[in-house]
């Protein structure tokens, strides 16, 4: 038999931990790539119920509607760090010529680097979260396998990553390796659902979309966008709506004790 | 962390301690001579199915419950299906007479770890006081978890499990600033590690042996498995499937419905001469030996 191992280092005494006012529960709303259809349509529905989300951007997407994504970066939406290339698996057919599997954590440095660098050129400010690309943490193959998040643990504030099954729990949760839900394709009581899960235990959901329209591939629709601002919105709902950096920023905030690793 | 004492020579820069941490322990889980080939880490020029094979499929179920045994086997050996089991060790040997039948008819039995480690995130996790949680786990504590889920294996199979799945699809030790991978001590120990809920299928030619996805197939109608294969046949892929259970009901894992795992094995069972339905070691020891580097 194995030995039992230690406790886990953030877990506080249970009830110390509160979200702000006397919400029940953490919502964030994230959006992946700079998809044109992210200003044309999601920022709209957002900013009508005042719904802050979180949109990590491919930079050179972000290009294509710069004035659009200055305005919503002035307006209190969180702009992060997804990388310049986008890089995944080989097996994803697109990924194969910039595959994870090739890279190493001195090309993976350069790339949370210079995506930095790219949109604070572009907007002015210097994106604080970091998502990882189709959710994957690692560089290399077999034994010459890396994790990268030491890399995101140090330079970002937080980093999402994608397709996980649990909730982010606020007292243990590892801010550099946060839980997203996949919000693509979902009908909006699919959505809140899982917030009411997320209420249930007090923790905090990230949902990841993509495009924003009526129905396809890697499309989050309208309509559920919609409801869900509009089910947030209401106070009986008990829950939290910030940014990826708000918060972690609060949950941060009840670590005092230990300097940020 | 203990190893980074043994290093500080190295220290220059980070990215250096990073690396020399890595290297140190991945040197250190290493023991002497394996008795299977640890997975092939490279990427093949060449590479081709058996004749006439477009895609290849591998289902698996996670946790050893009892409807697997009492609801999936059957229909599995109805068609003539090889699946994976990767077991819960204290579960499985409740119905211990019943996996050995499962395994000497040709299912594979895997490693699923002795004490199934995940984010503390997960509420089973914290229900057992987070003690065995990945975010305070090291590499040398995961490595002797597996090790020893291995030895119990052994005993109770006859054999050294020859693949592995990641419990809750995690594949990292520590936090933040400090989290390591652990694929590396499941490619030295291993022929394959399957990971678990991302959205893609393993390409042949170039997939990581030691991180090969399974598609989270619980709640799949057959329609979804017939569409996952058929993207598979389209891109010559290997697509696995995980499941938990089979029919039961609530929980947290419903699992995959007899009545679509019946319609998927008959498929299957009609598509043999162009669909390869094998365990994961019989896929990824083919895989090994037919890539090249020519």
């Amino acid at each position: 038999m194995v030995p039992q191992y230690m406790e886990i280092r953030w877990m506080q005494k249970e009830g110390s931990f509160v979200w702000p006012g006397g919400a029940r529960a953490a919502v964030s709303l994230s959006f992946d790539d700079a998809r044109t259809s992210q200003t044309d349509t999601c920022l709209k529905i957002l900013d009508f119920y005042g719904v802050k989300a979180t949109f990590y951007v491919s930079p050179d997407r972000m290009l294509e509607r710069i004035e659009q994504w200055k305005k919503a970066a002035a307006d209190g939406h969180e702009i992060g760090n997804h990388t310049v290339t986008h890089p995944c698996t080989g097996n994803f057919d697109w990924s194969r010529r910039n595959a994870l599997e090739d890279f190493t954590l001195e090309k993976m440095e350069a790339e949370l680097v210079e995506a930095n660098r790219l949109v604070k050129e572009a907007l002015g400010i210097e994106p604080v979260t970091f998502a990882y690309p189709c959710g994957q943490t690692f560089v290399g193959r077999g034994e010459g396998t890396r994790s990268y998040v030491p890399l995101v643990g140090k330079k970002f504030l937080a980093g999402r990553a994608y397709m996980t099954e649990f909730l982010n729990n606020p007292e243990v949760c590892d801010l550099a390796q946060l839980s997203s839900a996949a919000m693509d394709g979902l009908a909006s009581m699919d959505v809140i659902t899982q917030i009411q899960k997320a209420r249930d235990s007090g923790s905090w959901v990230i949902f990841t979309g993509h495009e924003v329209a009526d129905k396809g591939f890697q499309v989050t629709r309208a309509a559920t966008v919609e409801k869900i601002c509009e089910w947030m919105r209401d106070p009986a709902s008990g829950v939290w709506s910030g940014t990826v950096a708000e918060v972690a920023g609060h949950i941060l905030s009840f670590r005092p004790q230990v300097t940020k690793v | 962390m203990r190893r980074r004492k043994g290093n500080p020579p190295l220290a220059f820069t980070l990215t250096v301690v990073i690396l020399a941490l890595a290297v140190g322990v991945s040197r250190s889980c290493r023991k002497p001579a394996p008795s299977r080939a640890p997975a092939v880490a490279f990427q093949a020029k060449h590479f081709s199915w058996p004749a006439g094979i477009k895609a290849v499929v591998s289902i698996t179920f996670d946790h050893s419950t009892t409807s697997q045994l009492d609801r999936g086997v059957p229909i599995l050996d109805a068609h003539g299906i090889k699946a994976s089991f990767y077991l819960d060790i204290p579960e499985a040997k409740k119905r211990i007479k019943d996996w050995r039948k499962v395994h000497a008819e040709g299912h594979e039995i895997g490693n699923h770890t002795l004490n199934h480690p995940c984010s503390g995130d997960y509420r089973f996790e914290r229900m057992r006081g987070g003690k065995y949680a990945l975010e305070s786990a090291t590499l040398d504590w995961i490595e002797k978890d597996i090790l020893a889920a291995n030895e119990e294996l052994k005993g109770m199979f006859g054999e050294v499990p020859r693949t592995f799945s990641y419990p809750c699809g995690e594949m990292f030790a520590g936090r933040g600033a400090q989290t390591v991978s652990y694929v590396p001590v499941v490619a030295s120990h291993f022929i394959a590690g399957r990971g678990f809920g991302l959205d893609f299928s393993n390409n042949p030619k170039d997939c990581d042996l030691a991180k090969v996805n399974a598609l989270a197939a619980d709640g799949y109608s057959f329609e979804a498995f017939k569409r996952a294969i058929e993207r598979a046949v389209a891109a010559g892929d290997w697509v696995i499937f995980c499941g938990h259970g089979v029919g039961e009901k609530g929980g947290r894992y419903p699992g995959i419905s007899p009545v679509e795992l019946e319609k998927l094995c008959k498929w299957l069972e009609s598509q043999r001469g162009v669909i390869w339905t094998g365990t994961v070691a019989e896929v990824a020891e083919y895989i090994s030996k037919t890539r090249s580097k020519k």
